[in-house]
């Protein structure tokens, strides 16, 4: 048996570990874009700051490949899959006939789009390369850039605030992080930002990278021009899917999957960024591309291509992170829509937001207090309605009343935490 | 793999398991003191429920992590031996395991870093502390199996004394 993963990614990484656990013999081949080994991608901004080292940042070390019996393609991608043939071509010449392939490509930035966005300076921020060339380029420069109100873009511009430069965020919408959290967490990030010294503009965009080869500032579309030397584009992700054209797969907006992670042809896979994949709130196919998604779908898919038969609950949207000091979590669908009912509660940093459909949780969101979090977690997941407890959402009893109740009335949870001891909610 | 169980039957919810584990966690590792201790010790162990039926909880040490597919800094591993190990060093505190863990046993630290904290087991000790301030013994280290045997032990007795 031959399995072939391409992406060597959060989900590539760990289909190795789900194929491993049912199948110790079968061969593995890894091919990876980047010249490095799996990393921990979202550490990049770490990386940049200079808070943690190269071998911190690395997954796992080039020892553990060799005890898993990995063989590893680094700086090399594939071009073509043939799935009749069941061959992939790579990109250096190579051809590889599998048995089960594993798509985990991920995905890659949007271009800014404008003009002059080609310019020394202008980048991504989305792997190890990205951080070099912002590095490089950091020495000359004075105030950078975030184009995009993206969890990614602020990310790298608190890390360049961090290295001393001036930073300024332009953001289209009107407010920041509109993909991730409401309009009122957004209010306090962003209020919190500019008391730390990030200035944020909204409702503004760049027309053009000023400059010659280099950028030199950019001009926006009120028609003020503004100098920098560093522009960070945060404007998303697509999916690198444009290797499948051709090749049969169900190709939507990312691959589609089902509830074992298989595509529409037998023994191909898909998993990651690249991956569409049935959201638990919403029950569609929708592309969630987080860490703990990709993490997850790469062990439940290696479990499968090994012929194991493991389901998967599916995805959910999910973003948690920490600037200046002011945590904050989202999760779920955050934004009120026709039947829902909201909860809040707001205490100077601290806010709370709950979203409620037919008395079951469907989104939350925390500002400054966190604790907890993976319990309404829990209750999205599963969907448990939540009766007169709603009333007591996101005060700092509930979860003990609520698992008091729980305990009382049994619902099988008095065997399961005594015995097993593990996983109560999610079974 | 030894793990913490719980009898549950027998807890009747007094907190001493999460005043030990603090105590435990705490710098100079005595009450007073940790009491006294600016940022407070945290404890990893938290009791939840009422009188009517409570249990405590703290890291479960599930087969299949939430949190370790969440953590995006791989400092959350699962060892050898079944346990769920993070590694403070390599944490970033991001909390996206805060975000996932359903028990809601990850805290945020507030100690020397600002990093995810959970039970770690004590692992120096040959007995973790929480289990044996347990009054009741309703909280037991070790095996399942053991943990079963015992259990049936008691239902039994009990049965003989009404």
């Amino acid at each position: 048996m031959h399995y072939l993963i391409t992406g060597g990614g959060a989900a590539g990484l760990n289909c190795i570990e789900g194929i491993r656990k049912i199948d110790s013999q079968g061969e593995i081949t890894l091919v990876c874009k980047e010249k490095y080994l799996p990393y921990a991608r979202c550490l990049i901004t770490d990386y940049l700051v200079g808070n943690i080292s190269e071998d911190v940042i690395l997954l796992r070390q080039q020892s553990y490949y060799e005890q898993m019996g990995v063989n590893v393609f680094c700086n090399c991608e594939v071009r073509k899959i043939e799935p009749e043939r069941k061959v992939a071509i790579l990109s250096n010449g190579k051809q590889i006939k599998y048995d089960r392939l594993l798509i985990a490509t991920g995905a890659s930035p949007r271009p800014l789009g404008c003009k002059g966005d080609e310019k020394i300076g202008i980048s991504g921020f989305r792997d190890i390369d990205d951080v070099l060339r912002i590095k490089e380029r950091f020495r000359k420069s004075e105030k950078a850039f975030v184009f995009g109100g993206g969890l990614i873009g602020i990310k790298a511009g608190y890390a360049l605030k961090k290295l001393g430069l001036d930073v300024e965020i332009i953001v289209k919408s009107k407010q920041i992080f509109s993909r991730v959290v409401n309009e009122e967490a957004a209010k306090i990030i962003a209020e919190h930002f500019q008391n730390n010294g990030i200035k944020i503009r909204t409702g503004l965009a760049p027309v053009e990278i000023l400059g010659d080869k280099e950028m030199e500032g950019v001009l926006l579309d009120s028609g003020e021009k503004l100098k920098g030397q560093i522009g960070i584009v945060g404007k998303g992700v697509s999916p690198d899917k444009s290797f499948l054209t051709g090749s049969g797969i169900d190709v939507c907006e990312g691959v589609r999957t089902d509830e074992r992670l298989r595509t529409n042809i037998e023994n191909h896979y898909a998993a990651g960024d690249v991956a569409e994949t049935k959201d638990i709130v919403s029950g569609q196919l929708t592309i969630n591309a987080v860490w703990l998604n990709a993490q997850e779908q790469g062990y439940v898919a290696g479990i499968n291509m090994a012929g194991g038969d493991k389901n998967y609950p599916g995805s959910v949207a999910a973003n948690s992170a920490e600037f200046f000091g002011l945590p904050f979590i989202s999760m779920g669908i955050v934004r009120e829509s026709g039947d829902c009912e909201i909860l809040e509660m707001r205490h100077e940093l601290m806010y709370k937001r709950f979203v409620l459909k037919n008395n079951k949780l469907i989104g939350a969101v925390f500002v400054g207090d966190v604790s907890n979090a993976g319990f309404y977690m829990a209750l999205l997941r599963t969907g448990i309605d939540l009766g007169k407890y709603k009333r007591d959402l996101g005060r700092p009893w509930f979860n003990v009343e609520f698992i008091g109740k729980l305990l009382e009335s049994k619902q099988g949870l008095r065997e399961s935490i005594s015995l097993e001891g593990e996983q109560i909610f999610f079974k | 793999m030894k793990r913490i169980f719980v009898d549950l039957e027998r807890c009747m919810g007094c907190k001493g398991c999460e005043i030990a584990c603090a105590i435990e966690h705490s710098k100079h590792k005595n009450l007073i003191d940790a009491i006294k201790q600016l940022p407070p010790p945290i404890s990893r162990v938290r009791v939840y429920g009422n009188f009517s039926g409570s249990a405590p909880f703290q890291c479960r040490h599930c087969p299949e992590p939430y949190c370790y597919f969440a953590c995006i800094a791989g400092a959350i591993t699962k060892a050898s031996d079944g346990t769920v190990v993070l590694d403070r060093d390599r944490c970033v505190h991001c909390y996206s395991c805060v975000m996932v863990c359903p028990f809601g046993v990850i805290k945020v630290g507030e100690e020397e870093k600002l990093c995810a904290v959970k039970c770690d087991l004590c692992e120096d000790k040959n007995i973790p502390p929480c289990v044996q301030a347990c009054p009741t013994k309703a909280m037991f280290y070790g095996e399942l199996e053991e943990f079963l045997n015992l259990v049936k032990r008691r239902r039994k007795k009990e049965k003989c004394i009404t």
